[in-house]
């Protein structure tokens, strides 16, 4: 257990989490509420209200291995949620060290980093680099694709989280989309490929904006995803043999709590906090924490 | 939903509505330059928070002027009444600064923009300094009107229509002022503060550090700067994000 997972179990009570019990050294969090990928930046942009030591950790934005920049960031609102395009934008993985290694390595809260990328090999030098770094106690990666040739993609699977795996000894989780085929996850199950499974990636939306024909698109966040991501979580906890992570559409504490009965280890909460960062440390309360 | 403020005042001010709140005292650390967030209703739609930047600060409440047709959610605000409790959080951003010797403030912006000047405003005659406003709108009926200011501010107007000043009064204006001042604050659309910019340059060829200080309308989502949605809309010679912050010219 690293310091900050100590520091983080030691300030409340409410139930350990271990979300890579194969894993040799484990990824135990104080409790089941962590953020998602990139919704206080890389730890640096959490809104007033929200304590992030409170919580069993949060996930970062994007970290790739070379500085990454395309398209300016946008949101753009729709009913009951937004569409995100963001793309990798980061500064690459030796700044992002650089400049918030040392805000990780005080962290009251564990830091998961999201790795970023397709390629093999740059995917194992972000992971070489982060295993050396205080404060990173696992690493995301999104695996697969939406509605793409599950076979093909498994095999790329296969080969980034061999890479990460020969790179670094840190617990991996795997988020994937809702999409994902039971066959699919059964194979990344069965080859024992990763610790934990985090469904899912927010899926692919579209504004429509009749004023000039033009439309908007990105990643959709919102409150309708959580009955979605509810079901799918019931449907593989009770086959799945890892800790499924609940991440999408988790807007109160009722759906955060619904996401642990049906079968989540643990949930992680994502533009909700930008609208109320008082929720996930409701959630944690409510646990017992 | 947070109770951190109650709606205590609401007045029709020009083509918009001032709204004063009475506020934790955490909000009323909010300077110049930096904003608070709104939750808009119990309900997720409107989703976001939305920015709002004071106009003047007090001690134990602060004021908004607000243009009801902005935006869904500032229209959500412009209807409540008087003893509505609102969910704000912040300050966020880092505000402008003036130095304490900075004495002779001039202001320069657009009407839709104002808001943060006004708070500016506010803190320099607190401490005794002069201030000089160059506001620039569409047309007379969007400025602020004079009577709103504290008749110690010398007050200039341009319009592009040329109802309340020529559309190119603000060059000459600027040529006229800057000399006068020993510091500048900006806010408005990228095109109005590059025009700003360039009468900087001609009017003081070698300002002093801290002298001018800019801030452009950005998209706000998050408020935090997680979503990088205020990377863009740059403006030549600011710093990005100059989104969040104002920066020096």
């Amino acid at each position: 257990m690293s310091a900050a997972q100590r520091r983080a179990a030691d300030a409340g009570a409410a139930p350990l989490v271990n979300l890579a019990p194969r894993h040799k050294l484990g990824l135990t969090l104080a409790n089941p509420v962590l953020l998602a990928a990139g919704m206080v930046g890389y730890g640096d942009a959490a809104l007033p209200g929200l304590t992030l030591g409170r919580l069993g950790g949060f996930v970062t934005a994007p970290v790739t291995r070379r500085p990454w920049r395309g398209p300016l960031p946008q949101v753009t609102e729709t009913t009951g949620g937004l569409l995100w395009q963001r793309g990798l934008w980061n500064p690459g993985v030796r700044v992002v060290v650089r400049d918030y290694g040392p805000l990780w390595r005080r962290s009251r809260a564990p830091v998961i980093v999201h790795l970023a990328g397709d390629d093999p090999d740059e995917l194992a030098a972000v992971a070489t680099t982060l295993e050396q770094t205080p404060g990173v106690v696992g690493l995301e990666l999104d695996l697969l694709t939406p509605y793409q040739d599950e076979e093909g993609e498994l095999e790329a699977a296969e080969e980034q989280v061999q890479a990460v795996r020969a790179a670094a000894d840190l617990p991996l989780l795997a988020r994937i989309p809702l999409s994902t085929s039971d066959e699919a996850v059964q194979v990344l199950v069965e080859r024992e490929l990763i610790d934990a499974l985090v469904l899912a990636q927010p899926p692919q939306g579209l504004r429509y904006r009749p004023a000039d024909g033009g439309s908007c698109t990105g990643q959709l966040h919102g409150r309708g995803l959580a009955p979605l991501l509810a079901a799918r979580i019931a449907e593989l906890a009770g086959w799945v043999g890892l800790p499924l992570v609940a991440c999408g559409g988790i807007h109160t504490l009722e759906e955060a709590l619904a996401c642990l009965a049906v079968g989540a280890a643990a949930v992680q909460i994502g533009t909700a906090v930008w609208v109320d960062p008082l929720l996930p440390e409701r959630v944690v309360e409510a646990l017992g924490g | 939903m947070t109770p951190t403020a109650v709606l205590t005042e609401r007045t029709e001010l020009g083509q918009g509505l001032l709204l004063r709140v009475q506020a934790r005292p955490e909000l009323l650390a909010c300077r110049p330059g930096q904003f608070l967030l709104l939750r808009c209703g119990h309900a997720w739609t409107p989703y976001l928070r939305r920015a709002l930047f004071p106009v003047d600060v007090g001690h134990d409440s602060l004021a908004f002027w607000i243009d009801s047709l902005a935006d869904e959610g500032i229209a959500w605000l412009s209807r409540r009444q008087v003893g509505d409790v609102l969910d704000l959080i912040g300050p966020l951003g880092k505000g402008f600064a003036l130095q304490a010797q900075q004495r002779r403030l001039l202001l320069v912006g657009e009407a839709a923009q104002v808001a943060p000047l006004l708070a500016l405003m506010q803190v320099q005659l607190s401490r005794q300094g002069s201030v000089v406003l160059l506001l620039q709108a569409p047309t007379a009926a969007a400025l602020l009107p004079p009577g709103a200011l504290p008749p110690s501010v010398e007050y200039y107007t341009a319009t592009d229509d040329g109802t309340a000043g020529s559309a190119d009064a603000l060059d000459s204006l600027l040529a006229e002022v800057m000399p006068w001042a020993d510091a500048l604050a900006a806010a408005g659309s990228p095109a109005f503060l590059r025009r700003v910019q360039r009468r900087v340059a001609a009017a003081r060829p070698e300002p002093f550090r801290g002298f001018a200080q800019a801030m452009a309308p950005v998209p706000l989502p998050c408020g935090s700067g997680a979503c990088l949605a205020c990377l863009g809309t740059p403006a030549a010679g600011i710093t990005a994000p100059a989104s969040v912050a104002p920066s020096s010219i």
